[in-house]
């Protein structure tokens, strides 16, 4: 029996018992025309919004993901080379990229000559010609300058390239100047920044379209996480981008591409925080069962329904459907019989009394598990912060709690319902508990329980400080109907998927841009094809502020 | 890979001794470039750090050097301070490991972190944040914020390892070199080290990578290693070239983030011929099979290893100044290893409250289990013999923690623990008590162990002066 408990747990997440605002606009009064201001509001509470308002930004650069696809796409290499690089810096969770440390430099260098060293080992798949033909060096260079640089080189991007290749091949023939050109290519700023330039003689400040060619990228490593292929490159050079229906219908034709799991698997890993999923561990004491190949599966598992979800669901399938992806290593956990499944995944349905959607989810629950035990406080801080876009508030400083000895014989709940009879634990612990509570039916692993430490489980929650969705409810399958039923949850939905597409996070600016997706995605029943469509058509994918 | 040192047998770390061609000097310049990728345990891998070996030891006095050992979630007080006097000390639970260094350790107490009294935060980032910095946290933005404290980005200046790197990083191939081991993402939390505002400083987490970026460029044939360097210096001039074209074209505020990217490109460029010493310190380290960063059984061979690299990178002459990270701020590892059988998670127990024996066990073995591991980098810097002495003795090795103590999140009474005497600037062997001394303090004390002037390093709000006890 343990005798621990954990209180104030989540200190670090907060007891003043207050909440931001959940609409995340950081005020609510008219707008100036100073860009960093929130857009005024009309009669009926909705922002009005005349002309297209987007703010500045910095200049972002492949994050890890899209470089490991990018190189698969340019070069047909598929190692993840950039799995080994420092992590991208985090905005509520997105991979925003960052600055560029030594480390980061010498890894792409290590990175573009070890690529550079496999992609001439091929030299047929590289080379747009053959290689004896003696014009072959000048045609490969603009060819790969313009899928490397997803844009028409310049003469002067060409000629620098050129001198390159001229060294190489000096040194060690025609295969090491192609070599030493994919070196220099893959380290260079025009591939490993998204650069999105504006023309000459526009003011600072001024709100321009994104040009074509950034246009491309932008919606490729939105919905791809990876380059343009020929055909947006295609659709760029004849301007087709430039029209919201251009843009939407080249948008339609990449979410039919295979490549569209790539985007949509890079998005949902960042929002729901799954990268730790393959690496969990359990105590063996307690889950003898749980190893690294029930990890590894319950991933697969969980990315399987996720891949579904968004290739063609909604939010409530993603909240309450009762699909599952299950084999004989992981019925178990559903509460399976093994003996009717084998090692393949397959698609079952689930009692839909006990499991709904992602909520449920075996994977998910283990994650925001203790490695002994269930986990309420995490479970409910995954709720507010991923699902419903909430901050929890900063604790006071230096707060010093000590905590009552445990009874022994008292299950999670009861161990953890102390938090509120300390006074400064309680206010956020009213946030957190309720929530959290309502899981309690998933232990450490993600299995059903009825019982907990020999009492009957008891997942009576209650939801405060929402915008729609306060009040009690029992089991997190309910939980999950409610989030099916909350705009503010729906909304998040969509805060995430565009703090994704933007690689930043939302400023006050937004508001007018998420206002339009929003207004999409309802109009669309919430379907979450629908909703990348909208974040494509808003404003801030669309234009942007020249910098001067 | 198929590496010598992925062939060595065992789990022991060591120096490859006897059969090691470097010990031999001079002469061994000779090699082939396969003999010595042989010798130190690369294949043929090909990386641009490409150098070429310095036949002899570096000229002048030894080197100082600083070396930073951080573990997070703060400690238990009462067994981690020693017992005694300023000179008659005795070490409690925690430290008790270190008492084969008792006369080369200086252990601080009542230091605080005062300056993370100030500015945003909470608990745990203001003591990451502060921690080498001593200044207050930059307000969040739009970039480079977390997730359940949007107020807060980044540290507001360079910390205290940076700022020694920029007075000695230049005589190394690497200014400095960032070593770490679990830890994971890229927030306020996961970052200690700065090279200005703003500008943290990743750890390498994978001990093989370390190896390869500090080892495995080493090139000896010597019309080889010239063609090399004029193939890299071309591709780099391009790469210059580029971001030069680039930045023209851009606005003022990102003219100067890629300014920062331009100017590591251009270090990388000077470190190309950069050499490295082959004098009879310079062992390379036999790492053993490549282990997966990622996972948690490996995390102590993974301590094992990086401690290896920074051993040898400083023998070698390739820095001057290190950091060791384990885990991160809020680290949160089961410790559930031979020897340790914690299988509670390290932040989860951090936060208990005192009359829980059982994690207070727990917190105790897992510090112990640190203090283990600074004893063992202590020794491995003691066992390099440098001058009349070891390299231990030209190094001060400064054990960190973002907190006091994990379940008040307190950053008062700090666990300072330092190692080494800088070449003779510290006074060693002794337990110090301090009444609520601001930790900027120490880290003027610290320049000023290196030569370095400055009277205040921080916020000049927390600077107090120089722990002049601890001086010679």
């Amino acid at each position: 029996m343990r005798t621990g408990l954990a209180l104030c747990l989540a200190l670090a997440l907060g007891c003043t018992g207050e909440i931001d605002d959940p609409s995340g606009m950081p005020g609510t009064g008219p707008g100036t025309r100073n860009p960093t201001d929130p857009p005024p509001r009309g009669p009926d509470g909705r922002y009005v919004c005349e002309v297209p308002v987007v703010p500045g930004g910095p200049i972002r650069r492949l994050t890890r993901d899209q470089y490991d696809l990018t190189v698969r796409d340019l070069l047909g290499d598929a190692t993840s080379p950039a799995r080994g690089f420092p992590a991208d810096d985090d905005g509520e969770g997105f991979h925003l990229g960052g600055l560029a440390s030594s480390l980061h430099v010498e890894q792409w260098a290590a990175a573009a000559e070890a690529l550079a060293e496999r992609a001439v080992g091929d030299l047929g798949a590289l080379l747009p010609c053959d290689a004896g033909a003696a014009t072959c060096s000048n045609t490969f260079i603009e060819d790969f300058l313009g899928r490397a640089f997803r844009r028409p080189p310049t003469s002067a991007e060409i000629a620098r390239y050129g001198a390159v290749f001229d060294v190489g091949n000096t040194e060690g023939g025609f295969a090491n100047g192609v070599k030493l050109v994919v070196q220099a290519v893959l380290q260079s700023a025009s591939f490993l920044y998204h650069v999105e330039l504006a023309p000459e003689g526009e003011p600072e400040g001024a709100i321009i379209p994104v040009e074509d060619y950034a246009l491309a990228s932008r919606l490729s490593y939105f919905l791809w996480a990876s380059m343009p292929d020929d055909a947006l490159l295609r659709a760029a050079a004849e301007g087709r981008l430039q029209t919201r229906e251009g843009l939407l219908a080249e948008a339609e034709r990449m979410l039919d591409d295979p490549r569209a799991a790539d985007g949509s698997r890079s998005f949902y890993r960042q929002w729901l925080k799954l990268y730790g999923l393959a690496s969990m561990q359990k105590n063996p004491e307690y889950y003898p069962l749980f190893d690294a190949a029930v990890a590894a599966d319950l991933q697969r598992s969980l990315e399987r329904f996720l891949d579904e979800v968004f290739a063609s669901g909604d939010v409530e399938t993603l909240y309450t459907s009762n699909v599952a992806y299950v084999n004989a290593r992981l019925a178990p956990i559903f509460g399976l019989d093994p003996a009717d499944f084998t090692s393949e995944l397959q698609r079952v349905t689930l009692d839909p009394t006990q499991r709904a959607g992602l909520l449920t989810h075996p994977a998910l629950m283990a994650l925001l598990g203790k490695a002994d035990q269930s986990d309420p406080i995490h479970r409910a801080v995954f709720v507010r912060e991923r699902l419903l876009c909430q901050h929890l508030p900063t604790p006071p400083d230096d707060l010093t709690i000590v905590a009552p000895d445990p009874a022994p014989g008292t299950s999670t709940r009861q161990r953890f319902e102390e938090h509120s009879s300390n006074p400064a634990c309680a206010g956020c612990h009213l946030l957190l508990d309720g929530v959290g509570f309502g899981f309690e039916h998933y232990d450490a692993v993600g299995t059903w329980r009825s019982e907990d430490n020999g009492a009957p489980v008891d997942a009576s929650g209650e939801v405060h400080g929402t915008a729609d969705m306060d009040g009690p409810f029992n089991g997190a399958v309910e939980l999950a109907q409610r989030l099916v039923g909350s705009e503010q949850a729906r909304h998040c939905v969509a805060r995430q998927v565009f703090r994704f597409a933007l690689q930043r996070v939302e400023v006050a600016v937004d508001a007018c841009s998420l206002q339009q997706v929003t207004d999409d995605f309802g109009e669309a029943a919430y379907d979450l094809r629908a909703l990348r469509l909208a974040v494509v058509g808003s404003d801030a994918f669309r234009f942007q502020q020249v910098q001067r | 890979m198929t590496n010598e040192h992925s062939k060595s047998s065992g789990r022991t770390p060591g120096w490859r001794d006897g059969k090691n061609l470097l010990r031999n000097g001079p002469r061994q310049l000779g090699l082939s470039r396969r003999d010595f990728a042989r010798t130190v345990g690369i294949g043929a891998l090909a990386l641009p750090f490409l150098r070429t070996l310095r036949g002899q030891a570096q000229a002048g006095a030894a080197p100082k050097r600083f070396l930073v050992f951080f573990s997070p979630n703060g400690t238990i007080p009462e067994e981690f301070f020693p017992d005694g006097g300023e000179t008659d000390f005795r070490f409690r639970r925690i430290l008790e490991p270190l008492a084969p260094f008792r006369d080369k350790v200086i252990v601080l107490r009542g230091v605080d972190q005062t300056s993370s009294n100030s500015g945003p935060g909470d608990g745990h980032q203001v003591g990451m944040g502060h921690l080498l910095t001593g200044r207050e946290l930059l307000p969040g933005d739009t970039m480079g914020g977390c997730d359940s404290c949007p107020p807060v980005s980044w540290a507001s200046g360079i910390s205290i390892d940076q700022r020694i790197a920029n007075e000695i990083g230049a005589t190394t191939p690497f200014r400095s070199v960032e070593l770490g081991a679990r830890v994971s993402g890229s927030n306020i939390w996961t970052r200690m080290c700065y090279r200005s505002a703003s500008e943290p400083i990743p750890p390498e987490i994978d001990p093989v990578r370390a190896f390869e970026r500090l080892f495995a460029g080493v090139e000896v044939d010597t019309g080889e290693a010239e063609r090399r360097l004029r193939e890299g210096r071309s591709v780099l001039d391009a790469v210059q070239q580029d971001f030069a074209a680039l930045q023209r074209r851009v606005g003022r505020d990102d003219r100067a983030r890629l300014e920062t990217h331009l100017e590591v490109v251009r270090e990388l460029e000077l470190r190309l011929g950069s050499s490295m010493s082959t004098a009879a310190e310079c062992r390379v380290p036999m790492l053993g099979d490549r282990v997966d960063p990622g996972r948690n059984e490996n995390f102590p061979r993974l301590v094992e290893m990086q401690m290896d690299v920074m051993a040898a990178a400083f023998a070698c002459g390739l820095t001057n100044v290190g950091s060791l990270q384990w885990t991160q701020s809020v680290g949160n590892i089961p410790f559930n290893f031979d020897g340790v059988g914690v299988e509670r998670r390290h932040h989860d127990l951090s936060h208990y409250g005192d009359g829980d024996l059982d994690a207070r066990e727990d917190l105790i073995r897992i510090n112990r289990w640190y203090a283990q591991r600074y004893a063992e980098m202590l020794a491995r810097l003691d066992r390099i013999p440098e001058g009349g002495g070891s390299v231990l003795d030209n190094t001060v090795v400064v054990w960190v923690n973002e907190l006091g103590k994990g379940n008040s999140h307190t950053r008062r009474d700090m666990p300072f623990v330092l190692g080494g005497s800088a070449g003779g600037a510290l006074r060693t062997g002794r337990s110090i008590s301090y009444s609520r001394r601001p930790h900027n303090d120490l880290w003027v004390t610290m320049l000023r162990a290196f030569g370095i002037g400055d009277s205040t390093f921080g916020d000049t709000r927390f600077n107090t002066g120089a722990m002049s006890e601890i001086l010679v």
